[in-house]
């Protein structure tokens, strides 16, 4: 997901000699460090006066801005960010260092322990790139966050170092906790008496707390300091006698799929507290023409993006002035307009133009008695949301055994992400995560090609065994409860690989002690198999230091899908035999930016290479207001999309394209040319080709699939999904041989299926090898007889270009 | 909580899905549209029916009862009483068994009221947006409230007559059940 840009960020970023501009800001201390002054926007109620020469619309200097940051050494000039998909994470780095110029000695009295904040050691601090120009916080990207967990201070200046919250990942919990037996017990016995329970952790949601004594597991129900009630003779173990001093110790069960048991293990403080947060500006009322029912309103503050909220998330109100407003809500939506942010809550507010109160939040997935105890802020709870979203149905259920202490990094890695296809990255200086999937442009798609890369002519485009290379998948899962064995295994290999390839087998090893035996987990395991031999089992392309322009690419992160390619890009592509390389979606895998020159390099790898098949998104469409003149065309903001403020942004990146423009019945059908956006209105687009005006409510849409060139509509066959034709048997000689309705729609080398009305009889996927006439010869029988009008998929297209299938 | 696509009557038209034919947002939203008209329609009437003079002592309850064969909810009820006659309540309810046969209690826990002397074809109750119904009747009446907004598969209903005025007859009660699974 990049991040999102204000106009003026994406004018800044556009300019030739671009200014990065740092911004460090520490939880508790009002002033903004920044390397140059920060602007933000003058209001009128904060005290400004007119002969102080301010205007209207204008950004003037923040009166907290500190212009302290040194970006000369050891101020970090340069982030790593790099995804390893093969075991779950990604490393980037662990910390940003910032350089401060004590100037006037204002830094120790800034700093001065006690005095703004108790202690600058542990507070939490943003770091924020923006550009000479922008204004704070509306123009600027988080580029990190974390913990200041080092200070050093001389005569002249002073050194924060923050650490990543991969760090407060990397913390143990769970501790294993032992004991001993104060007498011995029968094997009915459920009051277990123990010489202490100090550091227990008491069962919670989607956690269970077992104690082991020998080798019998019993399940917690309640404890006080020196006993347990248990269920004896828990998880397939058998109850006995145990003696006096025999040790116990702690076993702990969780159960969930994998974004849940994530976001929970994460956000869970185990207090399950509410975190103190902004004062808040109004309730319900902003000004004559804002009202929001139920609304808590802030300035210059994003409460959605500040605080990592959404909803579902709890927020407290304390010290407002009308009792009825000191309530805990859950949040409903939230909503910003120019210079504030408000939130909306599911619980009646009562409208306060002014107000006293504060509120602090918590998050819905704080609810374990231990957890990591980050913030919202620092995890990107929307980004795994999404990951849900979009591969929810198909996530396994976990049940995970914990029988020892377990780091923090490590257990989401490689026993939450890693074995259910994701893995995790940082998002927005956040914590996310990612599936392990064929590219999809989801999000806005930067075109990489000669006019956006600056080293096109030195790139080289590999592929090795040594990297990005599996031809087999061997899953380890269903955790032995009491021993650090796995009961079960699954190996898949792909033959196709071995055949293409011939380097022996190399597996991709995957130990899971959550995936239990059941149907559903085979069913899951094989399928995310076959997903990580999509990408891995023929060695897939990758394009290493992709040196891009700041102005195209500061906003774009790992894990983000471009495209790259093109008939300007003269790559041999040995895929395709042609001279240049084709245009495909690739996802960024590992990015450095260099805030001191501006240099960014990527590292693109190619997810989707050689597969037999397209994954795509659904294609933006709009409507459009009655048209007065041929050569414009105002757009309606249509249907949902909240990337998208602006409805003709959807277009973009596709200027020079040819759209379809038609009315509801397809009486009306034409195309145009879109050549530009109309500079005196945002809602208009320019366009030519048109013959006759549009009516209201046309819809605008990307035209039919055009497969008399495979070279034709290239960015939207890539990244946009079309129907897939779909023939019928005409007749049938045997299951290897049949005669097919339309017979131009094949072509040698088509990947197809073949299935009857019900799909009680469905055939394998076979590879058309000859056509004779109507007659088409497969290169294996399918695995029935098929009947005249049993149907024919995933022929793909008369240009040679692959299905559209269901990832 | 999603926005829901306004549901509409759409006709399809072999140009949206013909082979080839890009999946926009517009084809999409189409397929909602009708997809979300279709659903809120789907919902099956029952209706009892009450000739003549009636009261609780002489309606047949049991002969009326409803078997609710899927999981479900109100979607709209009515109530209408031919002619009231003289002053004084009428109302209809519904005893809720479960799939035991054990009773839940009322369907309404304030039910449908027609109480205006000398009326014909009163009618109250509530659509399934939710909104009021009241035909021919301005004052006396109640439109119900219900207790059990979802009724869980194999339950039955048995209808009863809680109130009725002198001499009134004719009731008829419509209950619509829109399906959940």
């Amino acid at each position: 997901m990049t991040f999102s840009l204000t106009n003026k960020a994406r004018i800044l970023s556009s300019q030739n000699n671009i200014q990065p501009q740092l911004v460090l800001k520490i939880d508790g201390i009002p002033y903004l460090f920044g390397a140059l002054p920060v602007t933000t926007i003058g209001r009128f109620d904060e005290g400004h006066l007119f002969d102080e020469g301010l205007f209207f619309d204008k950004p003037i200097e923040d009166p907290y801005s500190r212009d302290y940051i040194s970006m000369e050494s050891p101020t970090t000039n340069n982030i790593t960010q790099q995804i390893l998909q093969d075991k779950g994470g990604t490393s980037s780095i662990s910390g940003f260092v910032i350089k401060l110029v004590n100037k006037n000695n204002e830094l120790a009295e800034i700093f001065k322990t006690g005095n703004l904040v108790a202690d600058i050691i542990s507070r939490r601090a943003k770091v924020y790139m923006g550009f000479i120009g922008s204004v704070f916080p509306d123009d600027y990207i988080l580029i990190f966050s974390g913990i200041i967990d080092e200070f050093d201070s001389s005569s002249g200046s002073a050194v924060v170092s923050i650490a990543h919250p991969d760090v407060i990942k990397r913390q143990e919990f769970f501790v294993n906790i032992k004991g001993n037996l104060t007498s011995s017990i029968t094997n009915v016995q459920t009051n277990i008496p123990v010489n202490s329970t100090t550091g227990v952790i008491a069962p919670a949601d989607i956690q269970e707390t077992y104690i082991r004594i020998d080798d019998e597991l019993m399940k917690v129900t309640s404890f006080t300091s020196n006993s347990f009630t248990v269920q004896r003779g828990q998880l397939e173990t058998v109850a006995v006698t145990h003696d006096l001093d025999a040790e116990f110790s702690t076993f702990y069960r969780l159960q969930s799929t994998p974004i849940q048991l994530a976001l929970k293990l994460m956000l869970s403080d185990g207090l399950q507290s509410f975190t103190s947060s902004e004062q808040i500006k109004s309730i319900n009322y902003y000004s004559p023409t804002l009202y929001v029912q139920n609304a808590l309103f802030f300035d210059d503050f994003n409460i959605e993006q500040e605080l990592g909220l959404v909803e579902g998330d709890f927020i407290q109100i304390t010290g407002s002035v009308l009792p009825a407003n000191n309530i805990t809500s859950t949040v409903l939506s939230f909503g910003t307009f120019e210079g504030g942010s408000y939130v909306v809550l599911a619980d009646t507010l009562q409208d306060e133009s002014t107000t006293t109160a504060s509120f602090s939040f918590k998050s819905q997935y704080n609810v374990l008695n231990e957890g990591l105890a980050m913030l919202p802020e620092e995890v990107d709870v929307s980004g795994h949301l999404e990951q849900e979203y979009l591969f929810g149905t198909g996530f396994p259920e976990l049940d995970i055994y914990l029988k020892d202490t377990i780091n923090g990094k490590e257990f989401l890695d490689k026993e939450i992400y890693f074995p259910c296809g994701l893995y995790s990255i940082p998002r927005k200086a956040r914590a996310s995560c990612k599936m392990s999937a064929p590219p999809l442009s989801t999000q806005k798609v930067l075109n990489l090609n000669s006019e956006t890369v600056s080293n096109l002519s030195q790139l080289k485009v590999r592929r090795s065994v040594h990297k990005n290379f599996y031809n087999a998948i061997v899953y380890k899962f269903n955790n032995y409860t009491l021993e650090d064995k796995f009961l079960n295994g699954r190996i898949t290999y792909s033959s196709d690989s071995s055949s293409r390839i011939n380097f022996g087998t190399k597996p991709l090893n995957i130990e899971s002690k959550g995936l239990r035996n059941t149907a559903g987990n085979i069913q899951f395991i094989d399928r995310q198999s076959s997903r990580f031999l999509d990408r891995f089992k023929y060695a897939t392309e990758y394009i290493d230091d992709v040196k891009v322009l700041f102005k195209d690419s500061f906003n774009y992160e790992v894990g983000d899908i471009v495209t790259f390619g093109g008939e300007d890009v003269q790559l041999v592509d040995y895929a395709t035999g042609e001279k240049f390389y084709k245009k495909r979606l690739m996802e960024i895998v590992n990015k450095s930016v260099n805030f001191k020159t501006g240099e960014i390099k990527l590292s693109l790898l190619s997810t989707a290479f050689s597969l037999d098949g397209r994954y795509a998104v659904i294609s933006m469409s709009s409507y459009v207001h009655t048209q007065t003149t041929l050569t414009r065309l105002k757009l309606k903001q249509s249907f949902y999309d909240g990337t998208y403020d602006i409805e003709r942004l959807k277009y973009e990146n596709y200027i020079g394209q040819e759209f379809r423009i038609r009315n509801e019945d397809y009486t009306y059908d034409q195309t145009f040319i879109l050549e530009g956006f109309d500079p005196s209105n945002t809602g208009q687009i320019i366009v030519s080709g048109m013959t006759v005006l549009a009516t209201d409510d046309c819809i605008i849409e990307i035209p039919d699939y055009d497969d008399s060139d495979q070279n034709a509509q290239v960015d939207f066959k890539i990244e946009y999904a079309f129907l897939n034709p779909q023939e019928e048997i005409a007749s049938v000689t045997d299951a290897s041989n049949f005669e097919v309705t339309n017979v131009s729609r094949f072509s040698i080398g088509s990947i197809i299926q073949v299935h009857n009305d019900d799909y009680t009889s469905e055939s394998q996927e076979v590879k058309v090898i000859n056509i004779a006439g109507n007659l088409i010869t497969t290169d294996a029988p399918l695995n029935y007889i098929p009947i005249i009008g049993d149907f024919i998929e995933l022929i793909g297209f008369v240009d040679g270009g692959l299905p559209y299938r269901i990832l | 909580m999603g926005t829901p696509v306004t549901s509409e009557r759409v006709t399809m038209y072999v140009e949206d899905v013909a082979y080839k034919k890009s999946i926009s947002e517009a084809i999409m939203t189409k397929f909602a549209k009708a997809i979300n008209f279709i659903m809120d329609r789907i919902y099956y009437n029952e209706r009892i029916v009450y000739h003549g003079y009636f009261s609780n002592s002489t309606f047949d309850s049991l002969a009326t009862q409803i078997f609710i064969p899927t999981r479900c909810e109100i979607a709209y009820w009515t109530m209408t009483v031919m002619s009231t006659r003289s002053a004084g309540n009428n109302s209809m309810n519904f005893t809720v068994y479960d799939e035991n046969g054990t009773s839940l209690g009322d369907l309404f826990s304030t039910a449908p009221i027609i109480n205006q002397a000398s009326i014909s074809r009163a009618l109250v109750g509530k659509d399934k947006d939710g909104n009021n119904i009241n035909q021919n009747t301005t004052s006396g009446f109640t439109n119900g409230t219900l207790a059990l907004t979802e009724l869980q598969a194999n339950y039955t209903l048995v209808p009863k007559i809680t109130a009725n005025s002198t001499r009134a007859f004719g009731m008829v009660f419509n209950l619509g059940l829109r399906p959940l699974e």
